[in-house]
């Protein structure tokens, strides 16, 4: 290969990532992070011929800092290492369970956040989701400037996204309430799951729901708010039961998702129990917590 | 560019595309061929290998990423004098069918032991969520690994 035809490269700053991006060249340049997703392109049908621009050496996207304003979590993270971040601290209990249980245990170890974002095709997130109920928002790096989108509207945006665009960081608000997050699998073996549910639940002292956000995800082509269920319980007591009944008179409004792993209507129909488990698992204390 | 790394303790320098799978190089650059190239997706862990100590389906490493690491395939594990302690259980405990989704069971495993020494069988399923058997059906694979977690002295790595 000759000199000129640099097809990898592995820059140490955002700014160098920024501008290998950017520079107009023969092929596409793309970002890889833990390239769980780029290096299966090719089985998607997909032009492979793209220059790989690595973030694995760019240090300061990997970092996690707490401060007042809440949680930083740099882009490279990844799901592992997320994991174990969060693991005693029951506010990021869902966020905590999707890391920690989402793939397997060499694809947690290598898939990043920023991927999990990023990923536009891929429509089974399991961290979207629980940010999403967070109240997330992510940084985004141009060579134009930085800016600042929830994770909703980044998701709007993303499959037009600019290629030259690195997402930095992920910034969380201080958690208040408490957050579960219900997934389900056809089998046990590491696939992905048919359907997602993420919940924060913010109550008053007399029990009522004061902020409620639930996430869906695989469901639908991409992960969103449920919105429709957050206004029927709203103002009410958190009840698994109650919060189940509810999920399934609004199953009728969704678009769900027929694939090769499961057909729509299966989705849609597992919605209730997943809403029920979350909603379970938000009012029992986080060490008795169902383990699937 | 090329990229220098150690395999199974020996330096080597590849020259090729740097974006090319480490199980692709593994495979037809150093006729490694332990690595099996079975999903290709991080799906079934035929292709597992250690990099710097931790399982990695090496069908989703772009090598170029690899520049001074250190990469450990099934080849580097034990020796045909010296199986490593997974390999001898498993022929022990008369586990392997095919063998298709061996290597990457003993490098899961290997690693595995080493951060668990006494597995329950629960802990075992769940390391295994990324390594799939379509013979054995794992039990006799779960057998073969509670049988190490028994022994007396803690699991170390055979040398090449
Ligand atoms: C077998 C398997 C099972 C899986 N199961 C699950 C699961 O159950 N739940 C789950 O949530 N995930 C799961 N995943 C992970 C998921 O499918 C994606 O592969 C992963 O989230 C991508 O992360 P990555 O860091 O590897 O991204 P990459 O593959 O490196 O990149 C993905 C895309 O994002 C872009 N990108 C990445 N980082 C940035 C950044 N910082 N700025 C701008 N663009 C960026 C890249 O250009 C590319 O387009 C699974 C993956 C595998 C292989
Ligand atoms: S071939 Fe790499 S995980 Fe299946
Ligand atoms: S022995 Fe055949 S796949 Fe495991």
């Amino acid at each position: 290969m000759a000199q000129t035809d640099v097809v990898f490269h592995q820059p140490e700053t955002i700014e160098a990532a920024l501008s290998v991006l950017s520079a107009s060249a023969a092929r596409p340049a793309i970002a890889v992070a833990g390239g769980t997703w780029v290096m299966r392109a090719g089985l998607r049908g997909e032009d492979t011929d793209k220059t790989f621009v690595s973030l694995a050496k760019i240090a300061a996207l990997r970092s996690i800092e707490r401060a007042d304003d809440g949680l930083r979590i740099g882009a490279m993270v990844t799901h592992a290492d997320l994991a174990s971040a969060l693991d005693d601290d029951p506010a990021y209990a869902g966020l905590h369970r999707a890391c920690a249980i989402s793939a397997n245990p060499a694809i947690r170890r290598r898939a990043t956040i920023g991927g999990n974002l990023c990923s536009d095709a891929f429509m089974a997130p399991d961290l979207v989701p629980a940010l999403m109920a967070l109240g997330a928002t992510v940084n985004l790096h141009a060579p134009t400037g930085e800016r600042r989108v929830s994770v909703a509207d980044f998701l709007d945006g993303r499959a037009t996204r600019p290629a030259s665009e690195i997402l930095t960081h992920i910034h969380l608000p201080p958690p208040r309430g408490a957050t579960a997050h219900a997934r389900a699998l056809l089998r046990q073996a590491g696939e992905y799951p048919v359907a997602v549910v993420s919940v924060l639940a913010h109550c008053r002292t007399d029990g009522t729901c004061q902020t409620l956000r639930i996430a869906l995800s695989a469901v639908e082509p991409a992960p969103r708010r449920w919105d429709a269920l957050e206004n029927a319980l709203l103002g009410r007591r958190l009840d698994p039961v109650a919060a189940r009944d509810a999920a399934q008179a609004h199953l009728k409004a969704l678009h769900p998702r027929d694939g090769v792993d499961a057909a729509g209507w299966y989705r849609a129909r597992l919605l209730p129990q997943l809403v029920e488990r979350a909603f379970a698992d938000l009012t029992r204390p986080t060490a008795q917590r169902d383990p699937q | 560019m090329t990229v220098s790394f150690t395999l199974n303790g020996r330096a080597r320098t590849y020259a090729g595309d740097p974006r090319s799978s480490l199980l692709e190089v593994l495979r037809e650059t150093y006729r490694l061929t332990g690595a099996k190239d079975v999903c290709g997706e991080g799906f079934c862990g035929a292709c597992m290998v250690q990099i710097d100590g931790m399982p990695t389906t090496a069908c989703l490493v772009p090598v170029g990423t690899l520049e001074g690491a250190d990469v450990r395939s099934i080849e580097g594990v034990g020796t045909e004098e010296q199986l490593n302690p997974v390999q001898q259980a498993s022929i022990d405990f008369d586990v392997v069918q095919c063998g298709m989704c061996f290597p990457g069971m003993v490098m899961t495993l290997t690693h595995f032991l080493q951060d668990n020494p006494q597995p329950t069988r629960e802990d075992v399923k769940s390391a295994l969520t990324g390594n799939i058997c379509r013979c054995t059906g794992y039990e006799r694979i779960i057998d073969a690994v509670m049988s190490l977690s028994l022994a007396p002295k803690p699991l170390t790595e055979a040398q090449p």
